[in-house]
């Protein structure tokens, strides 16, 4: 067992605990997006920072650790820059209105959704080629549990990947193909993680 | 499809040693030179040979600039329009080009015969503008000389180091840069050779007493990262060599590799040897064609007179060292990102902890440092030992002689500009200085007499990264750099993290806006948001540092950025 303080509280808790882990613990809620209980948090996020004294940067807690004496700030001035902007670009890039856990963080952080909105949008056409599901990327935030859970983490279908770079990343299939011409198997797994209403079952979409 | 193609690739991959994901990008790249491109079925074969899935190969390959999926052209010209050349007409040239080969950018001629591509800094900054015809490095390209650029003819690039006390160019002119007869001539190898009789503890505490810091841009001492990688007991360490400068502005490590490669050989043995380690690699940014091969050469003549392989010089050591060639991605000079690319995988950096010194290529403790910073590790165990400290700095832009400087810690940064580069070219005004490369921040006036040392520029919030110094004169303006710059990180960008797949975008719409047709009331509040939202936040050194020079440049002058100013041209 280590201590630490987060927000001003005195927080015991192991030494193999992320900050955002120990925060929990004592009723401290940090907002994530990429985060999933279930699956190798990539951190890509960076809605989860936190201010740690005596670090150059901001921390994602969702995978940093806590250390012995560490005082940590979930929601100070610099970590509400972050989130807000942060927030504020997403919604300048995506359809974020099927995005319920957003609309509310957005919300929350006084986000203004319109800040980046003539800014370029990442907008494509449906996908609807399979009787299981339909998948709408210009609702996608790259957030990747999709391609995390088609690959090692849950099912090694190895349908999906990220293509591209920088902004220009996109989840996508073997050479971009329709779904029933791929290693896809209709599992069902991307549709429970996918936080955004990017990819919904055919009988949800009615 | 061309079968016989297909069974080249074959026996390329038939032949290699091992069949795994780490023989990935070699394989890609592979592909892409035999066919131009990467087929469907080079694609497939790959696949079933090194047990990588299809739709991962296709991720990664579309991760980097220089491969392709669908066909490209017999002569592929690259014309760089990174911010040195940009601002001498590059963007003009390649237009003129286009045009007279009746293309547009990116879409090969019809009859397969040409392609025209922009690219970012391809390190020959002192030369500007420049471009690369196939592997062929053009200088001074202009449009009156289009014809010759077609044909890949032109002016080739210098290599060459100016110095008044040469330490790490010593060598530079007075060997063949691929004979190591000639190396051992000028005390080649003496520094390794000398470290062989000590034990790792002393080698190691003479790397730290020598006060290097790396040489790669975050000048962290070389030492200390030394002795974390040896207290592990793991069995497998690695040493890796970042050859893969890509930073605008930064052509030092092409030119240390193509006139002193052994020193950088040596560096990597004397690591080795201090750490425990067996391989190595060497990692080079996939356009510097010259100096894979180069190296290849030198690793041959190394391994055929004992320097290198099994039991080298009898001393029971033995190491190997592999060349990994980049595909065209500035990320991958991250280490962890060049961790990733070794492994076969898509130039996404990695969250640290942990640390390359703990975990690094393969999940193994890995010594990684820049081209120059093993250069140096070699003269500290050279008979003439020199502790004198002096580091190359590239000098670029609007100079009379732009180019390559070995120089002490400590000259003033407008004597460098002034004595040594010979001031700016028809004597016009200074407008401004970069320090630190695209990454890097404009160098406000009361500091042009800074002394180039890192205390000095710490206390003044500047940073010399990869010792790049780029000067502008009276007839440039600084959203048009800025433009350069943005457009830079908004190509580069990973786009693994938010702050910097994101902000890179949309910073690079504003700063592009604000330099065709000026500010819009809250440009200033948008880019100040977004610029420390990238620096806060971002995962890698890539995002943290991508808003540096637009936050100095509001800094300096505020009055570009408010919509009152009007707009600017
Ligand atoms: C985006 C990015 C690009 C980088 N590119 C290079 C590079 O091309 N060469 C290099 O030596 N270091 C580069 N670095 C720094 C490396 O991550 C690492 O710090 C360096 O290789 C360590 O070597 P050193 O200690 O000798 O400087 C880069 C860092 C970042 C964030
Ligand atoms: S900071 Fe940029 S380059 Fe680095 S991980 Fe994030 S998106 Fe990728
Ligand atoms: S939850 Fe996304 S980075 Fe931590």
């Amino acid at each position: 067992m280590i201590g630490l303080f987060i927000d001003d509280i005195e927080v015991e808790c192991d030494e193999e605990m992320t900050i955002m882990k120990a925060a929990e613990s004592v009723g401290i809620e940090i907002p994530t997006i990429c985060y999933h209980e279930k699956l190798t948090p990539p951190g890509l996020c960076r809605q989860c920072v936190v201010e740690v004294e005596g670090a150059r940067v901001l921390l994602p807690s969702c995978v940093t650790k806590v250390r012995e004496g560490m005082k940590v700030k979930t929601n100070s001035p610099r970590v509400q820059r972050v989130r807000k902007t942060i927030l504020e670009m997403l919604a300048g890039s995506t359809d974020l209105s099927n995005a319920q856990g957003l609309q509310e963080q957005m919300k929350e952080s006084g986000a203004d959704s319109k800040r980046f909105d003539n800014s370029e949008k990442r907008v494509f056409p449906i996908k609807d080629d399979n009787p299981f599901y339909i998948r709408d990327y210009s609702k996608c935030i790259v957030c990747e549990r999709c391609v995390q859970v088609c690959s090692e983490d849950i099912q090694f279908s190895y349908a999906l990947t990220t293509s591209g770079r920088g902004y220009e990343n996109r989840i996508s299939t073997y050479y971009d193909k329709e779904l029933p011409q791929t290693s896809c198997v209709f599992c069902g797994n991307c549709i429970d993680v996918c936080p955004t209403g990017a990819l919904i079952a055919r009988k949800e979409s009615l | 499809m061309n079968e016989q193609l297909l069974r080249d690739l074959l026996l390329y991959l038939n032949n290699l040693g091992i069949s795994s994901r780490t023989e990935l990008l070699p394989s890609l790249l592979k592909a892409q030179k035999l066919f131009g491109y990467i087929p469907e079925e080079a694609i497939e074969i790959i696949s079933e040979k090194l047990g990588v899935s299809q739709v991962e190969i296709y991720g990664v390959i579309s991760f980097y600039s220089l491969l392709y999926v669908k066909p490209t052209a017999d002569t592929v010209i690259r014309i760089c329009t990174s911010p040195l050349c940009s601002q001498k007409g590059s963007h003009k040239i390649q237009k003129a080009l286009q045009e007279k080969l009746g293309i547009k950018e990116g879409i090969p001629s019809t009859d397969g015969l040409f392609m025209v591509e922009s690219v970012h800094c391809l390190g020959l900054c002192a030369h500007s503008p420049s471009a690369l015809v196939n592997e062929i490095p053009i200088c001074h390209i202009s449009e009156n000389k289009l014809d010759d650029l077609i044909e890949g003819k032109g002016s080739k690039p210098l290599a060459r180091a100016f110095s008044d006390n040469p330490v790490l160019t010593s060598r530079f002119g007075t060997i063949e840069a691929d004979s190591i007869n000639d190396f051992i001539r000028e005390d080649g190898f003496k520094g390794f050779i000398h470290a062989l009789t000590l034990d790792q503890e002393t080698i190691i505490s003479n790397v730290k007493a020598s006060g290097l810091l790396g040489r790669g841009g975050a000048a962290f001492p070389t030492g200390l990262k030394e002795e974390s990688t040896a207290k592990d007991e793991a069995k497998e360490v690695y040493v890796i060599c970042n050859a893969d400068e890509s930073e605008p502005g930064t052509f030092k490590d092409r030119v240390m590799l193509l006139n002193d490669p052994y020193s950088v050989l040596e560096g990597m043995l004397i690591t080795a040897y201090a750490i425990g380690s067996h391989k190595g690699f060497i990692y080079i940014r996939g356009e510097y064609d010259q100096a894979q091969e180069l190296f290849a050469k030198v690793l041959k003549n190394a391994e055929e007179k004992g320097y290198l392989g099994e039991n080298i010089l009898n001393s029971g050591f033995s190491f190997h060292v592999e060349i990994r060639s980049g595909a065209g991605a500035y990320i991958c000079g991250e280490e962890t990102a060049l961790f990733e690319s070794i492994e076969g995988k898509r130039g996404y950096p990695r969250n640290k902890p942990p640390y390359p010194v703990d975990s690094g290529v393969f999940g193994k403790p890995t010594d990684i440092n820049n081209v120059e910073t093993f250069s140096y590790i070699s003269r500290i165990f050279g008979e003439k030992r020199d502790n004198s400290s002096t580091r190359l700095f590239c000098l670029s832009g609007d100079v009379k002689r732009a180019g390559l400087y070995e120089l002490p810690f400590g000259i003033p940064l407008i004597e460098l500009i002034n004595d040594w580069g010979g001031g700016t070219k028809e004597d016009r005004k200074i407008k401004t200085i970069i320090l630190g490369g695209a990454s890097g921040s404009f160098v406000p006036e009361k500091y042009w007499d800074i002394p180039l040392d890192q205390k000095s520029l710490r206390e003044a919030g500047l940073s010399m990264g990869s010792g790049v110094i780029m000067v502008f004169d009276e007839t440039k303006e600084i959203p048009s750099i800025l433009n350069d710059i943005s457009s830079f990180f908004n190509h580069e960008s990973c786009g693994k993290c938010y702050p910097c797949q994101l902000g890179s975008r949309k910073q690079h719409e504003i700063i592009s806006r604000i330099h065709k047709s000026g500010p819009l009331p809250d440009d200033r509040d948008k880019l100040l948001d977004i610029g420390f939202t990238m620096k806060d936040a971002s995962l890698c050194g890539l995002g943290q540092t991508a808003s540096s020079a637009v936050l100095s440049a509001i800094n300096l002058w505020p009055e570009l950025f408010t919509a009152k100013g009007g707009p600017l041209q």
